[in-house]
């Protein structure tokens, strides 16, 4: 089961993103392709835009026998439905306080949680299953190091995070939590 | 050191007067940057008179702490005491000297006091600005304001 | 090329600037291993802070052609304090929170502003906060004696500037990463009892004012 972290700076460049693999087991409850799509999306359209990414749009065959279409594991998938979330993100955003957005959106069975910080910065993750308070420790974690990568007056909340000790305490707490 | 003031200016009827006349800040190359009196009593002297009195007292300075039988250890004259005023000297480590005119019975904690705080007030409201070139004449309204309040 | 760099190598730099050695800095823990809540309550000496305050207009002084120019960038460096400001005291605020919360009303983050972020920058809340009267896109924090300009004197030919455009910065930081974009500028508004009084002037963009009449 795959995680997908991007952080998105407040004018929306992406300045960190990790793909983490857990290894922890995926739930066995598999809901129906129908649910997994969000409203406005039909499985036509899914499969138009799966062949337009190009993706190696192998169907797979899920253990409930259905077929699903665009198992969106392509890297190219994976940053077109990020980015994608990123309006709802901001709709929900002006209205909601909470700086810990859970599933804001989804997409196939991807489901997009979202941390905003003070500062304007978002943390995007996609994820597969509904795990919201592992989320949600995970995102204050992030937040933490974020913070502290800030505070480093060579950093501006514009560029790329390359610090490697953020990656490392990032993967850390990724293979806590996810 | 003591020396008699050569043209009495004004004669005190007591000798319990105190006043405090003036202040020059001298910087370490002998320039006078600060002159302001706070009261009456001494000579009024041109701008340029106070400039060369100001070198003239940085030069004494200078002889009387090369006479200290201590080499480089003498702060060198601290009061110069006249008939009707007295010139106490405060030398920082920077060269920098506080010149406070007062009259003779001023105490001299009242003066150590004052010349201690005339110097913190210097390091803050004119070694702190922005816009004071060191070594440079003051011109501060923050540091006038303070002195103001410290003298009155 | 060689040679402008020696001076700035460790090993033939003058006393005056000591460099720590290589041991001492890797036994420093490194930012990321460090809470940032221990040094929260921490103070900075305030001559140590006047006089790095002091360099920094001069050093900027040094490289503008004008007043307008000289409060631009004390703004841009306000801007870089103020939006790492505005993230470590949301941190330390919300950090320990059930549910982290982030200011999206314009009131409760100018409330912010003024006192939280300005305890957390000059150790004091701001003495007022106003609405302007005459435009509602306006709104003014002023400081009775700002702590940055203290011991500042401006000089009569520099008439006009106010070194607390740096706070305005920090303002217009904290504002924009809020999601309240304003134009943030100070001004020197001296009484009899406060001369160093200075209003920290807020003009809002419109945007702010529309999404606040929908969230109303």
């Amino acid at each position: 089961m795959s995680h997908h972290l991007f952080i998105l700076s407040p004018s929306d460049t992406p300045i960190y993103n990790l793909t983490y693999s857990s290894t922890k087991p995926t739930p066995t409850t598999i809901s129906p392709l129908s649910s997994n799509l969000p409203t406005w999306s039909t499985s036509a359209f899914a499969g138009t835009l799966t062949a337009l990414s190009g993706a190696s749009s192998t169907t797979q065959h899920t253990t409930g026998g259905g077929v699903r279409i665009g198992g969106g594991q392509d890297r190219h998938v994976i940053q077109m439905i990020a980015n994608a979330s990123l309006d709802a993100v901001e709709d929900v955003m002006r209205k909601e306080s909470t700086m810990y957005l859970k599933s804001v959106d989804k997409f196939n069975e991807w489901t997009v949680s979202a941390f905003i910080t003070p500062g304007n910065t978002k943390f995007v993750l996609l994820h597969e299953a509904k795990n919201d308070e592992a989320i949600k420790s995970f995102f204050l974690e992030v937040w933490e190091l974020y913070v502290k990568t800030m505070l480093n007056p060579f950093y501006s909340n514009q560029q790329m995070i390359r610090s490697s000790t953020f990656d490392t305490r990032v993967r850390t707490s990724a293979k806590k939590y996810l | 050191m003591t020396t008699n003031s050569a043209t009495p200016v004004l004669k005190l009827s007591s000798t319990s007067f105190m006043a405090i006349f003036g202040l020059w800040v001298i910087n370490k190359a002998g320039g006078l940057v600060y002159q302001r009196n706070f009261a009456d009593g001494l000579a009024q002297l041109t701008a340029n008179e106070y400039l060369v009195l100001a070198g003239t007292l940085h030069g004494i300075h200078a002889i009387t702490s090369r006479l200290s039988p201590i080499p480089g250890q003498s702060s060198g004259a601290q009061v110069i005491e006249g008939e009707t005023f007295k010139i106490n000297v405060l030398l920082t480590l920077t060269g920098t000297k506080f010149v406070l005119l007062t009259s003779p019975a001023e105490p001299a904690s009242t003066i150590d006091t004052l010349l201690q705080k005339i110097y913190s007030t210097y390091a803050e409201k004119v070694m702190q600005n922005p816009f004071h070139t060191p070594e440079m004449p003051i011109r501060s309204e923050a540091f006038d304001v303070s002195l103001g309040g410290l003298i009155g | 090329m060689n040679s402008s760099l020696d001076h700035l190598s460790p090993t033939t730099s003058s006393a005056r600037f000591s460099l720590p050695s290589k041991s001492t800095s890797a036994s420093r823990p490194n930012i990321y291993e460090r809470n940032l809540n221990k040094s929260r309550l921490s103070e900075v000496s305030a001559p140590s802070f006047s006089f790095l305050f002091s360099e920094i207009v001069q050093y900027t002084q040094k490289r503008v052609s004008g007043i307008n120019d000289l409060e631009r960038r004390l703004n841009t460096l306000g801007y870089r304090v103020g939006s790492r400001v505005l993230e470590i005291t949301a941190y330390r605020a919300e950090f320990s929170s059930k549910a982290p919360k982030r200011e999206i009303r314009l009131l409760p983050a100018l409330m912010a502003i003024h006192t939280q972020v300005w305890r957390a920058v000059y150790g004091k809340p701001a003495d007022a906060i106003e609405k302007s009267v005459e435009n509602v896109d306006e709104y003014m924090i002023i400081d009775n004696d700002p702590l940055i300009e203290r011991h500042i004197s401006v000089p009569r030919d520099f008439a006009g500037l106010s070194c607390s455009s740096f706070s305005a910065g920090i303002v217009e930081a904290v504002l924009d990463g809020l999601g309240f974009p304003a134009r943030v500028t100070a001004h020197h508004t001296p009484t009899s009892t406060y001369p160093t009084r200075t209003t920290i002037l807020i003009k809002l963009e419109k945007s702010v004012l529309d999404r606040e009449d929908i969230l109303k």
